[in-house]
């Protein structure tokens, strides 16, 4: 008898080995191809030049608590480049940077493994084919911005946590604070992931006692049976603390050679806070983000909608808050119970600040996504079997439900496929922001094709005469040029190889031209449009090898 | 005399026998296009340009000869993109003009086009384009061609062509891009002889798809 149970163990162990391997590697073949294929966010072209240009090239970097978010970003890309044999920032390319939040997107996938025996096995799996597939984690962990490795380290700080829980060890207490400091170091929003672990941590306890359960922190603080276990305690917390402040300090710092980054990186939080009070063009209601998952349909094309996860996060959610940890079920109700606390508050949280963007929601739907795991396997549980009958009829109905929660993660799976690989720059995409239109890369490369009839090639001066910093990401597209000027205001003198300028200063800047040019229309995004005037002797000579 | 007045009189009749009609063909009169409804939706686009012609005021009437009709209505259309994304190519020519999405056909990225097959010769005054008029689009490299085979090898003739720089790969064609709206764009026909009409396009200001509402083709069945 007991050695059936250990083989059905082992067997149970195989598949749930070769399950977790078809989940990470189906999270890559989502992420992975086609990386350069969608032009630069304007956002990504800043980090680019901030990572490749500032900290590669330069050695440049300081942290700066205006803007551009944390350091982590930037250091963690510079293997990257090292590795893809980048030796100036012109050489690099869109791949360059986007591998790395595809490798942190991956991460928390394969995170999922240590997180286990809190969700349970089956439950893991779901999760992590959720993960593996929805259309916002990936879509953003192929955008090279801070989000995918916010929600890498939250979630390894979660589960590093977990884990000392179960184990008392110091490495994994040293590992949760320094997931926490890389968190900080990371986006300032991670003070929203920090609020609901807070609150995680106050009301599960709560919970815990309301159903006369002994809380897994508990072990944590209480004197051991048979000895005394609180200096042990001391040490792991001694090494969390440790480890979250240095990890931290060292970004903010660039490596201890700018020390005001520390200070900075506190200050900032008051042009954060103001930021998020003000809003501005960012501004959407406080349904913004679950309207985004739940339902767009935007002008002529496609729905999008995560809807089966957040349905399945709902009932993983309330499955968790209304059973009992002696309950005999997969997965520990406290661990649940904490992802749901978490969940819920940090959506209340992002969801209640004015200032919003379709990529802040991604540390909620992460929780959210851990809950439907749990929420699929409970609804599979909660399926009877048929009264009377007897063999594989008797489970129809949960292979009707199985059969049914697995045709609708295909088309979650053909939604990701379109959010990612056809629908990626279209404003009809629900988690595409702003986005610039292919226009401003054909641009760059139409500055390539007439530098090659210019005397001075890559040194040919381009004149950008833009209001405001509303050009980019037109600097990266124009990265290979050694000579591009930009302008706020039409300057007197706008003669130049090649003017590029908005649609509405293009009168103005036609009038002050002295000799002849060929003009351009080029979309920078959609309702913002480019006039690039080309002097006459350079179009025609580009145009005699077009004909 | 008598005979003078006979052969002034024969000529004369052998005159409005041939001339008038002729007289007839030439008379122009106006095309009867229904314009669809204009949308309101979207931001006008902030674009200039000399290769750009605006489209805010309303088209003055088209004048051809009297007898030109639509001869495209309901005719089969075929399309460089087999599987439209959205839409139904028949919807090329059903006559629904709107700028409502039921009214889209959405085709893949890069260059494509749609063919319309008017089953016979016919002399060509206007065609007419509506691609997706909901928002004031561009569409790039718009080029009109019309052929009397449908693989477009013989009797080729390019209407309109604004590609300038040749991306289509068609030749550099100095017809302006224009902002689209409910006026749609007319391409004069000249009065070429043409069963075939194809349209290209490679992608908008808004995305690098190619839309179309409504094809319109106006011409007099050639003898």
């Amino acid at each position: 008898m007991e050695r059936v149970a250990v083989s059905e163990q082992k067997r149970l162990a195989w598949w749930f080995v070769a399950g977790f391997v078809a989940v990470a590697a189906l999270a890559a073949a989502y992420r992975v191809p086609r990386l350069g294929e969608r032009v630069f966010h304007g956002d990504e072209a800043v980090q680019a030049f901030k990572a490749g240009q500032e900290l590669y090239e330069d050695g440049e970097y300081a942290y700066d608590p205006e803007e551009y978010h944390g350091p982590t970003l930037y250091y963690l890309t510079v293997p990257a480049l090292w590795l893809g044999g980048i030796e100036r920032f012109a050489d690099s390319t869109e791949v360059h940077y986007r591998v790395v939040p595809v490798i942190f997107g991956l991460g928390i996938v394969v995170c999922l493994w240590w997180a286990r025996d809190g969700l349970g096995r089956r439950a893991t799996l779901i999760a992590g084919l959720f993960t593996a597939i929805s259309p916002a984690m990936v879509f953003y962990s192929r955008y090279y911005i801070q989000e995918s490795l916010l929600v890498f380290f939250t979630f390894a700080t979660l589960v590093a946590g977990w884990r000392y829980t179960r184990r008392r060890n110091v490495v994994w207490a040293a590992l949760c604070g320094a997931s926490l400091g890389m968190m900080h170091s990371s986006k300032e929003t991670c003070v929203i992931s920090y609020f609901g672990v807070a609150v995680a941590f106050m009301l599960t306890p709560i919970w815990a006692r309301i159903h006369d359960e002994e809380h897994p922190l508990n072990r944590v603080f209480r004197r051991g049976e048979s000895e005394d276990l609180r200096p042990g305690l001391v040490r792991q917390v001694a090494a969390f603390v440790a480890a979250g402040a240095l990890v931290s300090m060292l970004m903010f710092s660039s490596f201890f050679t700018n020390p005001q980054g520390i200070i900075d990186s506190v200050m900032s939080y008051t042009v954060y806070l103001q930021r998020a009070v003000e809003s501005g063009i960012h501004h959407h209601p406080a349904t913004y983000y679950l309207r985004l998952l739940v339902y767009t349909h935007r002008s002529a094309g496609p729905v999008f909608s995560e809807a089966l996860v957040v349905g399945l996060a709902l009932v993983g959610a309330v499955s968790a808050l209304v059973r009992h940890d002696r309950d005999n079920k997969p997965g520990n109700v406290h661990f649940l119970r904490f992802v749901t606390v978490y969940t819920v508050a940090t959506t209340a949280v992002y969801s209640s600040i004015n200032y919003k963007t379709p990529w802040s929601i991604l540390c909620s739907l992460h929780g959210m996504i851990l809950l439907a795991g749990a929420g699929a396997v409970v609804l599979l549980r909660l399926t009877p079997c048929l009264p009377g009958t007897a063999g594989a009829l008797r489970y129809a109905p949960k292979t009707v439900v199985g059969l049914v929660l697995a045709a609708l993660s295909v088309q979650l799976g053909w939604q990701s496929y379109l959010v990612n690989f056809d629908y990626y720059d279209d404003p009809r995409n629900p988690y595409v922001y702003a986005h610039p239109v292919s226009g401003v890369r054909h641009l760059g490369e139409r500055a390539e094709a007439i530098a090659r009839y210019a005397p001075e090639k890559h040194d040919m001066l381009i004149r950008v005469i833009t209001p405001g910093l509303n050009y980019w990401p037109l600097p990266w597209y124009l990265r290979q040029f050694s000579n591009v000027g930009y302008w706020e205001d039409v300057p007197e003198e706008c003669d130049a190889p090649m003017v590029v300028t908005t649609a509405k200063l293009a009168p103005e800047v036609h009038a002050r031209l002295k000799t002849e040019y060929q003009s351009e229309n080029y979309g920078l995004r959609p309702g913002i449009r480019l006039v690039v005037f080309i002097r006459r002797d350079l179009w025609d000579a580009f145009m005699k090898t077009r004909q | 005399m008598k005979y003078a007045m006979l052969t002034i009189l024969g000529a004369a009749m052998l005159f409005a026998v041939t001339a008038v009609p002729a007289f007839a063909a030439d008379e122009q009169a106006p095309l009867k296009i229904e314009l669809p409804e204009k949308s309101f939706m979207g931001t006008p686009l902030d674009y200039w340009s000399e290769n750009l012609e605006f489209t805010y005021k309303a088209r003055d009437p088209f004048m051809a000869p009297v007898g030109t009709e639509l001869v495209s209505k309901g005719k089969p259309v075929t399309s460089s993109d087999k599987t439209p994304s959205m839409g139904k190519l028949p919807m090329v020519t059903d006559g629904d003009k709107g700028f409502q999405e039921k009214s889209l056909v959405e085709l893949d990225k890069g260059l494509q086009w749609v063919q319309i097959d008017l089953q016979k010769k016919h002399k060509l005054y206007a065609i007419l384009v509506w691609h997706f008029h909901t928002s004031e689009r561009v569409y790039h490299d718009f080029v009109v061609r019309v052929a009397n085979d449908p693989d477009f090898t013989q009797d080729v003739v390019t209407l309109y062509n604004n590609d300038h720089d040749n991306s289509a790969g068609l030749g550099a064609g100095t017809d302006k891009e224009y902002v689209e709206s409910n006026e749609g764009r007319l391409v004069d026909g000249k009065g070429t002889e043409a069963r075939y009409v194809r349209l290209y396009s490679k992608g908008n200001t808004s995305n690098e798809r190619n839309n179309y509402v409504e094809v319109e083709v106006w011409g007099i069945t050639a003898e």
